[in-house]
This record gives C-alpha cells, structure tokens and sequence, in this order.
C-alpha cells in the first residue's frame, strides 16, 4: 500500500514536473535565441527563469541531483539522512563538472576547475558539519550586476562576459556551454545546500507554529482582558521581553483589574421571589495563571479575585463583597455576604453549563419517562 | 518551475483577507509593461502571497464591544463610584465601529504600547512568513506603512543569532525587502536593545550573505505623505557598513513627488504605481542587466507625469530649475539662452 502511494506521489510529481516542462521549455529557448550574443547576460536570464539545473532542465545531472534530493518536507525520522544526502548530491555535481572539463578551452577549463574547487570546499564543510558561510545556499547565487556570485570570491566568471556579433560565434558558443554548466552547477548546489538545511528550517516553523498557538490561545481561551487590564498586562509582558531581549516567551498568567461582568447570585434567606438574580460583578483585582504545553495549548487555568456584586434586592443592600475562583477561565464560582447573609454566585458560563446539565437531565428524564410510558 | 515568493504585508486601515489582490494585480499590469516580461513574464517568475494581520486587531475589538455589551445594561445607573469605570468599558465596547480612530490609530497605538498585543501580531506574520517560504528558492517582500514596523520586528525573530526561533541568513536570507512610507523607526520597541532598533537590528542589506536579511533594500517615501515624516527612517551614509553601500543598489533610499489623488499619497498602490518605485522594484527584484532599459524608464516617467495634474506641474518645475543660473553668474550667452529658453 505504502509503494502504492508512494508511486502515486513521484507519478503526480512527475506529470507536475512534465505540465511545467512543456509551459518552460519555449521560454528557455526564447531567452537562448534573444540573448546568445551575450551569453553572461543570456545565462543571468535563464537562471532567473529556473531553466538550469530547475524543474525544466533534462540534462540527467539535474534529474539525478534533484531526485536525490527533492524539493518538500522531509520526514522528521529520516532528517538524520539529510546531511549525507546532500554531499552526496555535491558529490555527483563535482562529478559532473570534472568530467566536462576536457571538452573546454583553456580560459574554460581554469573557470570550471575553479567551480570544482569551491563545491568540494562546500562538500567538505558539510561532511565535517562545519559552518558553510558564504559557501551555503546565498552564497551560489547569482548577482548579475555585479556579474558574480556572492559568496563565491574566487569563481572569477567575467571571462564568460563576452558580446559577439552573433550567437554562433566561437567565442560565445564556448562561453555559454562552460557558462550552462557553472550556472547549472550553482542551482544545484543551491538546491542540494537547501535540502541540508531542512531541520533547521522545520526547526523553526515549529517554534514559529508553537509560538502562534500560545499567542492565539492567550487571545482567544483566556480570560477577555478590557484594556486598562491589556495594558496593565502588557507592561508586566515588556518586563519580560526586556529581561529575554525581545525574546520573551507568551505569558502564562494574567493579572484581572476592575474587570466588569456579569453573573447569576443565590442568595438563600433574600427575599421571595428575589433569591435568584442577575448581578454584576466588579473583579477588583485578581490573579489567572495556567501552563503551557509543549504543542501551544493551554494547560488548566486556576484563578481567584475579590469581587463586589450588585443586585437589586429587597431589604438587602445592593452591595456585596465575596471572593471568587475561576477555572479553565470560563466557569466562575463565588461566595458573597452581606448583611448577615451569605450568597453564591455563578458566571454566566457556569449558570449555562449547570443549566445545560440540568436541562439535559430533564430530557434524558423525559425521553425516558415517556419510553417507559410506550412499553 | 520554483517561483520568486513576493510577500506584501499591509499597513493600518480595514483590510480583509483578500486585501491584495488588487495589488497583486497592479503589480503584474505594471510588470507587463516592460520588455523584461516577455523573456519573464510576471506569472511564471513571481508568486504573491500576502500576509495578514489585522483579524488580530479586529478580534480584540469585537471581543471587547461583545464584552461591553453584556455588562453595561446593568452598569446603568452605575454602582457608586464605579462612573468612570462604565465610561471605560462604553469606550472599550465602542472600539469596534468602523471610524477612522478605531481602525487607524487604535491599532498603531496597540501594536506600539500593547506588547502583548504586538507579540501576537508578529507570531502570526512569522508563522505565515516561514510557511510561506517553505521550498521557495527566492523570496522577497514589499512592506507599507505598519506593515513595515510589523515586518521589521518579524524578521528580527527570523534572523537575530539570540532568537530561538533563528534562521542563518546565508541559507535563507531573501532577496529584496522595500519599505514602502517606512514607519518602522516611530514604531521601533528600542526598549528592548539594540537588536530592535531599527538601524542596529539585522534587518539591514549586507554584501555578505552570512549578515542582514535582504541583498537589496528598497527605502521608499513619497515627499508629500506625512504619516513616514515623524523620526523618519533615515540611516547615515554608511549604514549598515562602507562595503555594502559601496554595492550599487544594496540600499536605495528613493523619494517620490508625483500626486495622483492629495487624499491618495500614503496609499500603497499610489507608491506602486510611480514609475520611481516600480522600476527600482523590478529591477532589484531581477538584478540582471537590461531589465528595464534607460528608454523605457524615460518614457515611463514621462507618461506618469503627463496623466496626473501635480505631475504636469513638476515638468514645468523641472524646465524651470534647469533653467536657473547661478546667483553670480554674469555670462551673457547663458543668460540669452535661458531668456530665449523662458519664453519660447
């Protein structure tokens, strides 16, 4: 089944690759035919245009290379391969360009021995897991104004900078067939330097996922911050950042500051027909802290503030002290007194959930009763 | 084939997902006309991905303006003492209408002084950036106004060496980074070092490709648009270092004059459109010689300046500056000159 996919996939990549082709083959031979008489300038357009060592170049070094090391995710458990995939690819590439040599001048020859020199420094970097600096992928690319490749020093390809009266002149002719290959050679590498860095790239798309889902569940699951409790919040989050240089990690508690809401109050020896009512609560101060897991999801949250209630009740005063817990940031519970009397108090959430439970009680009750009634 | 990625990322204002499309669009048109897309044309070469955060700055409001809601019908009358408290949460639920200081200048004001609040919006552009350049083997951006203060901070999370989610720039660095009404100095969170502001950090252009996060860096600003002119971006002659600026192009520090629309100056398309913008644009973003000739330059900023009122007006200004002389000069076949130039 696993074979069955996974020749399913190269088929797709395959036809993909194929579809691709036939769209950029007349755009490579387009730039050929336009630009031969200047064939530094003509090899900057075809490398722009991805027509060597890409998707669209069928010389067997570039289906090799990138069948060797294929552009996309790499499985996390086969990430250890990387490396050596890659000096292998670099491996083929010197290859490559030390069997093309003899069929090149002298000024041509230099040019490529020098190419092959620079690709084995990259390979013997990558072998010995040093820093490949400007021999990593940047340093293979191509600045066709400064007619060079930036991090390549030694790679003087000025000699292929010629202008001809025609294409077919000699002296561009030549220069463009050493120039395909150094061109060619480079997108490569590139290409083969990119597939090695692929854990440092997964790597950081996770610490950049994990960081996105903290944030977006600090905004969505936590307590609603009101924005003196944001900016209260925030300046606690700046210490932070000061501390980590920029770097701080997303808060894991919160303070809660004269935090507006409403709630349903019990209180048992009120009044008939008064015990149960809306109120608004007023969080003095509070605290809410939860835990973070390795993925960005919140861990359970706890919480408690002093809270005051107001209700309109009669023969109680409006006011009511009490302290209340939170947990999972949604369901609160508080305990209230006032005159003499205590109260109970339930978020809007939590008088939902207790009437949702009670609701679907009542049903379950229901449906059951009136089964029974059928039998 | 393996496109060049064109992130854009927005500035302040009441933007939805597809705010770039026509962007997108007015990028590709103005491509088109030049000789450059017959050999590359814009759809085989780039691939636009914008990027996105202002659902963050509308989510708090709606948020708050539901959560206002719910209390303030019991607010009234207002326990005892607690007035300036409901005055705060009627403010705090008014944060969702539609107005100018809601959706402009409360939003400047959460991502400069909220740094939870900006710590969410650059987690989100950066998770966006890294899967945007997810097999790219060229990627570049086009900031406006807020979106370069946003991208800015982003980039410092993508490339310093202390972030611990760090790339190296040899391997992944892009290609050109163009700030658009640059604001990202007024913006800065100096507070937090050296590596946030914005002429130290490492968003810079670099000759060395294991320093910066850009070969080419565009600083664009239109001489009439206000919102870039308070502590304007504007580094010394040697920023980041002697050796890149002595790269022609590695910084270009570019001033636009041309006005389409007075009401239009600080728009992102009204940059785009100005000849003096998109050429060094393209031509940075396809560092190849003959990419948009001397000719075809000439004539594009002729048939901008004919079109557009303000820009008629500089011709005249232009005929006239070169038709100064020098306060001392006595010479008076030049003075002939310039008269019969005057008049004629």
């Amino acid at each position: 089944m696993q074979n069955l996919r996974r020749f399913a996939f190269a088929l797709c990549a395959c036809l993909a690759a194929a579809a691709a082709f036939a769209q950029d083959a007349p755009q490579c031979a387009r730039i050929e035919q336009r630009l031969g008489a200047q064939p530094l300038t003509m090899l900057g357009f075809l490398a722009e245009a991805d027509c060597l060592g890409g998707e669209t170049d069928a010389v067997p070094i570039t289906r090799s290379v990138r069948r060797l090391v294929p552009p996309g995710a790499v499985p996390r458990d086969q990430l250890g391969e990387v490396p050596h995939l890659a000096a292998d690819a670099l491996g083929q590439i010197s290859a490559y360009v030390a069997a093309t040599m003899a069929e090149h001048g002298q000024s041509a020859r230099e040019l490529l021995a020098a190419l092959a020199n620079e690709i084995g420094a990259a390979r013997t970097k990558l072998e010995q897991r040093l820093p490949l600096a400007e021999h990593n992928v940047k340093g293979w690319e191509w600045d066709g104004n400064g007619k060079r490749f930036r991090g390549l020093a030694a790679l003087d390809v000025r000699r292929l900078d010629v202008t001809c009266a025609s294409a077919a002149d000699v002296a561009c002719r030549e220069a463009a067939s050493a120039g395909k290959i150094v061109f060619r050679s480079a997108a490569l590498v590139r290409t083969a330097l990119r597939f090695s860095q692929e854990e440092t790239y997964q790597l950081a798309l996770e610490a950049a996922r994990v960081r996105d889902a903290k944030w977006t569940r600090y905004f969505e699951d936590a307590r609603l911050q009101f924005p003196w409790e944001l900016y209260v919040n925030g300046q606690r989050h700046a210490r932070a950042n000061r501390a980590a240089g920029g770097f701080a990690d997303v808060p894991h508690d919160q303070w809660i500051l004269l935090h507006p809401g409403v709630g349903l109050e019990y209180v048992k020896n009120a009044p008939d027909g008064s015990r149960m009512e809306l109120a608004l609560i007023l969080e003095l101060v509070g605290y809410n802290r939860w835990s973070w897991k390795s993925d960005g999801r919140m861990g359970t949250a706890l919480g408690v503030s002093l809270i005051q209630t107001y209700s309109d009740r009669a023969g109680l005063d409006s006011g009511r002290p009490g302290v209340m817990f939170h947990y999972d940031h949604k369901y609160s519970l508080a305990v209230t007194r006032g005159n003499g009397e205590t109260g109970v108090m339930l978020s809007m959430d939590l008088s939902r959930l207790v009437t949702r439970v009670e609701q679907e009680a009542r049903n379950s009750f229901r449906v059951q009763g009136s089964g029974r009634g059928e039998d | 084939m393996a496109k060049h990625v064109l992130f854009l990322i927005h500035g302040v204002g009441d933007h939805d997902s597809g705010w770039s499309n026509s962007v997108a669009q007015t990028l590709a048109e103005l491509y088109g006309r030049y000789e450059v897309a017959q050999l590359l044309p814009f759809e085989n070469q780039f691939e636009v991905k914008p990027l996105f955060y202002n659902d963050k700055f509308d989510a708090l409001r709606a948020k708050w303006e539901s959560a206002a809601n719910e209390v303030l019908a019991l607010m009234k009358p207002s326990p005892s003492g607690a007035g300036a408290l409901q005055q705060l949460t009627e403010w705090a639920g008014s944060a969702n209408k539609k107005t100018f200081l809601r959706t402009h200048v409360l939003d400047l004001l959460l991502y400069r002084f909220f740094p939870n609040v900006a710590g969410q919006v650059r987690a989100a552009v950066h998770k966006q950036m890294l899967e945007g350049i997810k097999g790219a083997q060229r990627w570049s951006a086009i900031a406006h106004s807020m979106g370069t203060s946003v991208l800015h901070d982003t980039l410092v999370w993508m490339f310093d060496p202390d972030s611990p989610a760090k790339l190296p720039p040899e391997g992944f660095r892009m290609e050109v980074l163009a700030m658009l009404a640059n604001v990202s100095r007024v913006l800065e969170s100096s507070e937090l070092g050296a590596r946030w502001d914005v002429y130290r950090s490492v968003v810079q252009p670099n000759v060395k490709v294991t320093k910066g996060v850009c070969s080419r860096f565009l600083n664009v600003c239109h001489n009439w648009d206000p919102i870039p002119l308070p502590k304007k971006f504007k580094p010394t002659s040697d920023w980041p270092d002697a050796a890149t600026r002595a790269v022609p192009g590695a910084f270009q520090d570019i001033r636009l004059d041309e006005i389409e629309e007075p009401k239009m100056v600080h728009d992102l398309e009204h940059y785009l459109r100005n000849p003096a913008c998109h050429i060094p644009l393209f031509r940075s973003l396809i560092p190849l010689p003959g990419v948009i000739t001397a000719e075809e330059e000439k004539a594009a900023v002729d048939a901008h300046r004919v079109h557009h009122p303000r820009a008629k007006l500089q011709k005249e200004i232009d005929r006239l500056k070169a038709l100064r002389l020098a306060d001392e000069d006595d010479d008076w076949q030049r003075i002939l000159v310039m008269i019969h130039k005057y008049f004629s």
